[in-house]
């Protein structure tokens, strides 16, 4: 099955794994109000990424996404139980930032935390508002990643405030999530002068076009790969990487060595992958 | 992977105006040449000329193709209520599903504008119920999941391919009651995506109940194949899913 051309899919569709690693940049986990999820917990995520040979996932709890009060606990469970495997983005819910509580939590358990996940779609809070500003001078600082929820017509999230806070924050390294969905070629042609933005494929891949539309905008060294796991199963999405029209060279870029090279950096990753 | 058939009922082909270009097979040889790189066997096709034209030329065109096609194919013709004549009576519909390769029928009544109901599109429901014909039931042609209940309730044994490209979190609280209820209706996997998604819904209903579609050309066809060939269920299971039970579908059709 969809052999013609990829010996990675060829490898994929004999075998059901990949011949290299996946570093999926985009999840979550635990129930949601809204959705039945078959597998939201630690242990069935985990099995997911252990079938499909997923070395890391990024992850925001949707606990720490949506309550304010004992949500980031959902973060730090998980990573304390697979140290190797989970490392968390600190929820920001823009209504009741808290940035020094924030920052202590990344500064006291870098254990459990990479960087910081903005959903302003959801808040209807725009990246550059005020309150988000400590966050990102401390991710500036640091050189720690921002996983933003980004889609091409938000006044929230859109291409303009993506560019704004690129600009301010020139040593962030922002991570589109959903690259512009709805529009994804026009928020990355709106973006990609800012070298210290990147692509995330969550749900982009659902709609064909949009994988090619990125590689021809922005190349695929920025691409990063993601999921929403458990929103979408990772074998979905490795699916359509290896439909889309482009080289095995390029699917190895956003399968894993794009976000290699970008972990590279922090000691708790060259640490881990040492071991 | 074990490979196996894989017929697809999912398939559109055609040139809507609201898709970016890079989504489209415009005909169906463009359409036929995908299917082939992909290793997809066949499947069930849908000519976008009925919500470009009308009914009358997408559902010609569909079965031109079909034919054209050979015995992987077959169409699914979309139907309007038989008392403006434009698409035949049930029971001439009926005599013409063998000739014309029908392989389902379905309503889009968004385009269309009617109501799905029982007052518009019972008397096809009650020939379809009677004698078998798969009808193609998704959300995103303007049905809701509160018509197809009722519609079921009307038509309890009716054979339908569910689907739902519109709320794409809710499949699973919108449509498995509908499954649970109602024996003759399967999922069109299109709809599914989330994960062990298919593990669940196989443990719920067994692998009868799946018909794997990929929602080809607006998604990647090898998402969904991806998505089923490595989902955590038997060879047996893929194997229904990916081509046996939509073939037992065709099969089942009285005169057909």
């Amino acid at each position: 099955m969809m052999r013609a051309g990829s010996p990675m899919a060829q490898a994929f569709f004999d075998n059901g794994r990949l011949p290299c690693p996946i570093l999926d940049f985009h999840g979550h986990m635990h129930e949601h109000p809204s959705i039945h999820f078959a597998a939201c917990d630690t242990d069935g995520m985990l099995k997911t990424m252990d079938r499909m040979g997923v070395r890391w996932l990024l992850f925001t709890s949707h606990r720490a996404m949506y309550d304010p009060t004992e949500g980031e606990w959902f973060n730090v469970a998980p990573c304390r139980r697979y140290p190797n495997r989970l490392k968390a983005y600190h929820g920001v819910i823009s209504r009741y930032v808290d940035a020094d509580g924030a920052i202590k939590d990344v500064e006291n358990a870098p254990e459990v935390y990479v960087g910081f996940k903005f959903l302003c779609d959801y808040y209807e809070v725009r990246l550059s508002d005020e309150r988000h500003a400590p966050l990102f001078e401390y991710l500036n600082a640091t050189g720690k990643p921002a996983l933003l929820h980004t889609w091409s017509g938000s006044p929230y999230n859109g291409p303009d405030e993506v560019v704004k806070i690129a600009e301010r924050y020139p040593s962030v390294p922002l991570i589109c999530g959903h690259s512009f969905m709805e529009d994804v070629r026009s928020g990355v042609r709106q973006t990609k002068a800012c070298p210290n933005i990147w692509y995330e494929l969550t749900a982009a891949t659902h709609f064909r076009g949009n994988v090619e539309a990125i590689a021809e905008e922005a190349g695929t060294e920025r691409i990063l790969f993601g999921t929403d796991l458990p929103w979408y199963a990772t074998s979905y999405n490795v699916g359509a990487l290896l439909g889309a029209d482009i080289t095995d060279a390029d699917r190895e870029n956003i399968f894993w060595r794009n976000g290699d090279r970008l972990l590279s950096r922090f000691d708790w990753y060259k640490q881990a992958e040492l071991e | 992977m074990q490979t196996m058939r894989i017929l697809d009922c999912n398939l559109s082909y055609g040139r809507p105006i609201d898709r970016p270009r890079c989504a489209v097979c415009a005909d169906f040889d463009a359409l036929r040449a995908a299917l082939d790189s992909a290793d997809v066997d066949g499947g069930l096709i849908f000519s976008l000329s009925t919500d470009v034209v009308s009914v009358m030329e997408g559902n010609r065109r569909a079965s031109a193709d079909a034919v054209s096609g050979g015995e992987r194919f077959r169409c699914v013709w979309t139907l309007t209520p038989s008392v403006t004549g434009e698409t035949p009576a049930p029971e001439t519909l009926r005599e013409m599903l063998a000739v014309q390769q029908i392989g389902a029928i379905t309503f889009r009544p968004q385009i269309g504008r009617f109501p799905a109901t029982a007052t518009y599109v019972g008397d096809y429901l009650e020939m379809a119920q009677r004698c078998k014909i798969p009808v193609v039931l998704n959300v995103e042609t303007g049905i809701t999941a509160e018509q197809i209940d009722h519609l079921l309730s009307d038509f309890p044994a009716l054979t339908v391919i569910l689907g739902d490209h519109v709320e794409l979190w809710s499949i699973s609280r919108r449509f498995y009651p509908l499954l649970e209820r109602y024996p003759n209706v399967c999922l069109d996997t299109s709809s599914m995506f989330n994960d062990q998604g298919v593990e669940e819904a196989v443990r719920l209903f067994g692998s009868k109940r799946l018909i794997f579609g990929s929602g080809f050309p607006l998604r990647y066809i090898s998402a969904g194949i991806a998505y089923i060939g490595t989902a955590d269920i038997s060879d047996e299971d893929k194997a229904r899913i990916f081509g046996e039970n939509l073939i037992g579908l065709f099969e089942g059709m009285v005169g057909a």
